[in-house]
This record gives structure tokens, sequence and C-alpha cells, in this order.
């Protein structure tokens, strides 16, 4: 009698144990999956400018290298010290200052291209990492201000130099954030 | 104040008593009108004149409409102007320079009213810019469709907050047209359930609705007059809970119905809105004001009392202060307020948060106030959306009711407004991440197409290649010329070649036995060459991978490349002798014998041999010639 309770609890403790193991997955695989997730969040965050200001060629290589921790996360001037903010609560690291060597954080801004001085080389059009330009060989350029993201990349290739950043033309009015204002009293005429 | 505070919302002092004492009255024409373009395409030139109701600019959009001249003039110019909007926004507006002469052609109703769907209603009255909450009146989306589920119009004609009387005096005083306007409407859409709705605070418009209610198959509603449940939005959600149907709601504010019977049945575009006045002046009344008209000048019409100390555009709760009297006033400006001491005390010093509740109890949305208050004032927006921030219908009951006079409304407005801002941006940078990842597959793809292309055309050359010189029997070998002996070898092997199709042309009828051994010779000195011009090249390519191997080695292991070095200098030996060999043994079992001499020497040999031959040939011809003669 207890023999088979014996083996009985040993077979019930072997089929749990079993089921365990089935559970745990492989440990490769799962890091592997777990930086991939991590890098999507991290890429959520980032601003898609594509900018390679961070020194990579594009946001999603900065979140790959975020999230398997080569890189630091105060090198995306677009996003701001939000972004630092934010990059810091995900990854659960402290807030860091701006690295020194990189670029200053600019108000967004949208490329334009002077069409009288654009001689239609081309050169922007392959320089543009979300494709915002428009136009064809010895045909005038012009930038979709809705799809250009201010990285500033195709300022460098013009060869004549006819792309300037303009702030981006605001749509719609906005509430501005509350302000007393404050007025100057003369003291006669408090008196 | 008597706080009656209900389920949701509280009953506020209308304060309209002032306002509609006098019948709605026509200020006279301004100077000078604005009229925002946002971003409409111009049908008319600058200098322009214009009569009234001239279409000046197309609508653009499925949210934009027509712009009409709202009196004849003349086009001023364009110029960035404030409208009556928050932080008196410039906008790019076409400038009308009044010619006091109000000159209109005669116009006529459109007389196929009867027949319109719902679609051509609709764009008929974008035409003719009638507007409702967002764009035109009637939502071009929804006109489209509206026939393929049951439909309930509500008809707003409830106005709770404080001061503002344009729809009360709208519907005392002109109710045919508004009754006119619903009835287009009801024969527009016969399945639709039309509800006017009132406040039962307003006896007048309500005995005046009735008036004209007679024998029509919409209905007249009362609501209790509690601020803010003639919000649209609220409104909606009333009749859709009491309704239990699934039908599509629509409000219309009454004005726009009132719009468009004057546009359908007397073919008016809309070019003026009713403007109440109110507040420290000495006629506050209700004003058929021009759209574009300057707030000042309706200010002077109702003469402002000395004691008037600024002006609010909009209600007493949600109005904002206009910093320039010289903004102009749209399509939703409903009420001009001149504020005083007296009517909006001057806020004292803001306390602190003394967590009292009020603001949360008077909440219509209930929400938590004071948490939404302070992420709101830290700037952080996301906490602030998680406690419900995109709920808050920013009707400003909390500011009314705060007893520290915190400014509540106007950080709710700013952090709604940033959280709106953050949304979009958010968007435009997904589509931005699509569009990167498009582009980089675009590039891997061309490539991808390109190496094709290549292999496909060096496959087609190779099979031309091996088809067409078979007959002609010399492949042409492609060796690496890179130095003055491969050119050398290069040009034996060209030459032989030549010599090869060459020779065989003057007596290529009899292939004699010593033609073969020509041809032969020469191809076995051509394949030396060939052999002795490759065996150099591969002592050449390890000549420089030796050097390589010493440039990368460091000094530690500089024995082991040594000895690397020794293996790869016997194995190029080795190379080069088998090639030596090589071409020894096909020399040999070649006829001529000409020496290890160089490829050049070899050739002149082989012709001047062949040549010799030929010349031998000759003679023994003559000699048989001679013998025979």
């Amino acid at each position: 009698m207890m023999l088979t309770l014996r083996i009985l609890l040993l077979l019930l403790a072997l089929a749990l144990l079993a089921k365990l193991l089935r559970k745990l997955p492989t440990p490769v695989k799962a890091q592997a999956e777990e930086a991939d997730a991590l890098a999507r969040r991290i890429d959520a965050i980032l601003p898609q400018t594509q900018c390679g200001q961070c020194g990579h060629p594009g946001c999603q290589p900065y979140a790959e290298a975020l999230a398997s921790g080569q890189d630091s996360i105060n090198r995306c001037p677009p996003g701001g010290e939000e972004g630092i903010h934010k990059l810091a609560a995900l990854l659960h690291v402290d807030y860091q200052p701006f690295a020194p060597d990189t670029p200053p954080h600019k108000a967004k801004a949208v490329a334009i291209i002077d069409e009288r001085t654009c001689i239609g080389c081309t050169l922007c059009i392959q320089a543009c990492p979300v494709d915002a330009i428009l136009g064809s060989a010895k045909q005038m350029h012009t930038v979709l201000a809705d799809e250009c993201t201010g990285c500033e990349l195709c300022l460098s290739p013009c060869p004549v130099d006819c792309i300037s950043m303009r702030p981006p033309e605001q749509a719609d009015w906005r509430w501005g954030y509350p302000v007393i204002a404050i007025k100057a009293v003369k003291p006669e005429s408090a008196a | 104040m008597i706080r009656l505070f209900s389920r949701s919302g509280l009953r506020l002092p209308a304060q309209r008593e002032a306002t509609t004492r006098q019948a709605i009255a026509t200020p006279p024409l301004p100077a000078r009108l604005a009229l925002p373009l946002q971003g409409r395409q111009l049908l008319c030139e600058i200098g322009q004149p214009v009569h009234k109701g001239q279409c000046l600019a197309p609508a653009n959009g499925e949210f934009s409409l027509a712009l009409h001249a709202p009196t004849s003039g003349r086009i001023g110019g364009l110029s960035r102007w404030p409208l009556a909007l928050p932080q008196d926004a410039e906008q790019d507006c076409l400038l009308l320079d009044c010619d006091g002469e109000d000159h209109q052609p005669a116009q006529a109703a459109i007389g196929h009213w009867q027949s319109m769907t719902p679609l051509q209603l609709a764009s008929f009255l974008q035409e003719m810019g009638v507007g409702g909450e967002h764009g035109p009146l009637l939502p071009l989306a929804w006109a489209a469709d509206c026939r393929s589920a049951a439909q309930r119009i509500i008809i707003n004609g409830a106005q709770t907050e404080p001061h503002i009387s344009c729809d009360d005096m709208l519907m005392r005083e002109r109710a045919a047209d508004i009754a006119a306007g619903i009835g287009i409407l009801a024969h527009c859409l016969p399945e639709a359930e039309i509800t006017l709705v009132l406040n039962d605070d307003s006896p007048q418009a309500l005995a005046a609705m009735r008036a004209v209610h007679a024998g029509q198959e919409w209905k007249i509603q009362t609501i209790p007059a509690i601020y803010p449940d003639s919000d649209s939005q609220r409104l909606q959600r009333r009749f859709d809970r009491a309704g239990r149907s699934a039908m599509q709601t629509l409000c219309l504010p009454v004005a726009g119905l009132h719009a468009l019977a004057r546009a359908v049945l007397h073919g008016e575009p809309c070019l003026s809105r009713i403007v109440t006045l109110a507040g420290a002046l000495a006629r506050p009344c209700n004003v058929d004001a021009l759209l574009g008209t300057p707030a000042s000048h309706l200010l002077d019409f109702a003469t402002a009392l000395p004691e008037c100390n600024g002006l609010i555009h909009g209600g007493s709760l949600r109005g904002f202060a206009l910093q320039d009297w010289q903004a102009a006033i749209h399509q939703h400006s409903d009420c001009l307020i001149a504020s005083s001491a007296t009517l909006f005390p001057p806020r004292t010093a803001r306390q602190d948060c003394i967590r009292c509740g009020d603001c949360s109890r008077v909440c219509p949305d209930k929400l938590q106030v004071p948490e939404l208050y302070w992420h709101s004032s830290q700037q952080q927006t996301d906490q602030a959306s998680l406690w419900g921030l995109a709920d808050c219908s920013l009707c400003g009951l909390c500011s009314a009711v705060c007893p520290s006079q915190l400014p509540l409304l106007d950080t709710l407005r700013h952090s709604k407004q940033s959280m709106l801002g953050e949304l979009s941006q958010q968007q435009s940078a997904g589509i931005a991440r699509d569009r990167h990842r498009f582009r980089l597959f675009r590039l891997q793809r061309d490539k991808q197409e390109k190496a094709q292309r290549l292999a496909e055309r060096a496959a087609q050359q190779a099979e031309k290649r091996n088809t067409a010189p078979a007959e002609s029997g010399s492949v042409p070998h492609t060796t690496p010329v890179a130095s003055s002996e491969d050119k050398q070898a290069a040009i034996a092997a060209a030459m032989a070649r030549a010599a090869a199709r060459q020779m065989p042309a003057p007596d290529q009828p009899a292939s004699s036995p010593q033609d073969q051994a020509r041809e032969a010779a020469i191809a076995a000195q051509r394949q030396a060459a060939i052999d002795a011009a490759m065996a150099r090249a591969a002592a050449r390519k390890a000549n420089q991978e030796a050097a390589k191997a010493n440039r990368q080695d460091s000094p530690a292991t500089a024995e082991a490349s040594h000895d690397g070095e020794e293996d790869k200098r016997a194995r190029q030996q080795a190379l080069i002798q088998a090639a030596m060999q090589r071409a020894a043994s096909q020399k040999a079992d070649s006829p001529t014998d000409s020496g290890a001499s160089p490829g050049l020497d070899a050739a002149k040999k082989a012709l001047i041999e062949a040549a010799m031959a030929r010349a031998a040939a000759r003679k023994t011809e003559q000699d048989s010639r001679k013998k025979s003669e």
C-alpha cells in the first residue's frame, strides 16, 4: 500500500517537473526576444527624425544599441530632455544630461528648397531618410513639409546651398501656458 | 450666488435680462472687414470691387467653407490680422474696404431643393458658407451615408452659459426661418427623428417656436438649464441614453438652421451672425454682426461704460480676454462681454489648493480635478492623462467654484492642448518610421534587382560566347594583364591568333599535313605563353599575400610568419616549375623544335618555318612541272 502510494507520488512529481521544464523557454532565445521587444519600446520613444546625430544610422539602430547596453541614453538631441527622462524611466537608469559632444537641441524645423536656385542634382533626394523630397534629374525639387522630420541631412549635400530650415507653419492656434500678467504700479497712483 | 448642486453640472444665473430687452440690432457698417483665408484660393484680385454675397474663395476641403463678401466694397489687400481667438492668433486675412452702399444684386431661391439628396444639400450649404460646429453645417461624410442608418438630429437651441443670449433672441425673432430650415431638413431626411432642444428658462423663445411648430413632424423638448448640459456632446449622450437604440446622432446649432433656410429659400449666403454684447455697456443688446467685423466696432456701437477694463470673447465661464480689440469676429463668436471690476472682480493672489473638493463635486465629467491640476501644472501630461484628462470637456466650472482662485481651466486647457500635440507628434513619428523603413526596403530591393539584372546579362553573354566562336576555333582567353611581361604574353598570343587566322586564307582548299603541323606548333606556343603568364601571375599574387602577412604579423609571431613565407615561396617555385614542365612537354609533343625561347621568338620561328615549308612545297611543284616539260 505504502509502496504504491510512494510510486504514485513519485510519478506525480515527475509529471510536474516535466511540465515545468517544458514551460521554461530556452534562455538564449528568450534573451534575444526580450532585447527585441525592448528595442521596439525604445524605438517608440525616439522621435524618428532619422538624423543620425546619436552616431547611429537611424533611430532603430540607436534603439538596438540602447537595448543591448552599448550606448548611453543622452545622445538624442531631437528627443530633448523629455526624451532622456522617458528613456531613463524605461531602462531603469538615472537621468543624465546631454553628452558634451552631442549637438545642441533645436526646435523642430522643416527644410525648404529655394526653387530659383535649385539645379536639380537629386543629391538631397538621395540623402533624405524619409523620402520627403520630390523631384528628378535637372528638374526642380521640393520638400513635402508634412513628411519632413527636420533632420538637416539634405543641407550638406546640396552643391548650391539652396536648402534652408524654417519653423513649421502652425496650422492652428494654441492655448498657451497660463501666465498672470504683472502690471507695473506707480507709487503715486498707489498712494 | 445660489449653488444648486445637481447630479452633475450647476444651475447658473442666466444673466440675460439686459441683453434680451431689445430686438436684434444692426450695427453700422465698419470701415474694414478682415476675412480669414485659411488656405483657400482667392477668386478675386486686390483692388477689385466686389458686391455683397460675391464668392471670394471656394471651399478647399471637406471641413472648409466658401468665403463670401459680407458687404460691397473693394479688396484692400492681404495681411496678417488678429482673429478673436485665444492669444490673439494672427492669421492671413483678406481685408475688405467697405464702400457703405451694401450693394447686392437680386437673389433667387433655388427652385429644386425638394429633389435634393442630403449630400447635395450638404455641399450646397458648404458653397453658401453655412457652418456648424466643425466645418459645414451638415458634415459631408455624414451626408454621404446618412440613409444607411436611422438618424437622430438634435437642433441645439439651449444655451446655459451666463450672458450668452444670441440663440434665445434668434428663436424669439426669427422662429419662422428656423422652422423653415428644420422643415427643409425633414423633407430631405424624411425618416430622421428631429428634435429641437430648448432651455426651460426661456419661455418667450419656447412660445415663439411653439407658434410655428403647429402641424410639423419634428418635436420640441425642453431641458433644465443646467450648465454645461447644453454642450452638443452632452446633449448627444443624453439622447443616446434616453433612446437606447442604435441611432446615429447629429447635433446642429439653431443658428445654422436659420442660415440654411436663408440660403435655400432666399439664395443668401451666410454673411453674418448674431453676437451678444453684454457687460459694462450703455446699450447691452444682440447685434446681427457681419463676419470679420472688428470687436472694437461692436463695442463702440454698444457704447462701453467708462469702468470697462477689458473685452472677453465668449461666455463668462469659458471666455477669454482679447488683448487686441481690433480682432475680427468669426463664425463661432457668440458673445462679447465688456468686463468691469464689479462684473469680474480681479482675482486675489493665487493660493494653494486646500483640498476642499468643490471642483470634483461640481465636475460634470466626474474627474479628480486636484490631481489633474497638480500633474498639469507640473507639465506631466502622461500622468494627467492617466487621471482622465482626455475626458475633460473644459467647461470651466472648477475654476468658477475654486475658493483658492486657481487657474484650473487655463491649466487644463494648456495641458490638454499639449497632450493632443504630443499625440499628433507620435502619429507623425510613426509615419516617419514607416517611411524610413520603406526607404531601407526600397534600397535593398533596388540593389537585388540590379544584381539580378547583371547576372542575367552575364549569363546571356557567356551563352553567346560559347555558341558563336566555336567554329572559328579561337577561344579568347582572359588573362590578368597587369605587368609588361603579361602584356607581352598577351600580345604574343594575339599575334599567334592573328597568324592562325591569316595563314590558312591563301591556301584554304588544300590543308596539307604541313599546315596542320604548323597550326599545332602555333597552338602549342600559345599555350606555353599562357601557362607562363599564369604562373607569373600566381607568383606575383603569392608575393603580395606574403607581404601583407608580413605587415599584419606582430614581431612576436615573426618566426611563424617567416616559416609561412618560406612555404609560400616553395609553393610558388613548384607552381612555376610545373608550368614550365607543362610547356616543355607540349613543345616536345609538337613536331617543330623551337627550343626554350620566349613567346615572341617562338611565334616568329613558327612563321618562318611555315614560310619555308610553303617555299619547299612550291619548289617541289616547280620541279615536278619542269620534269613533266
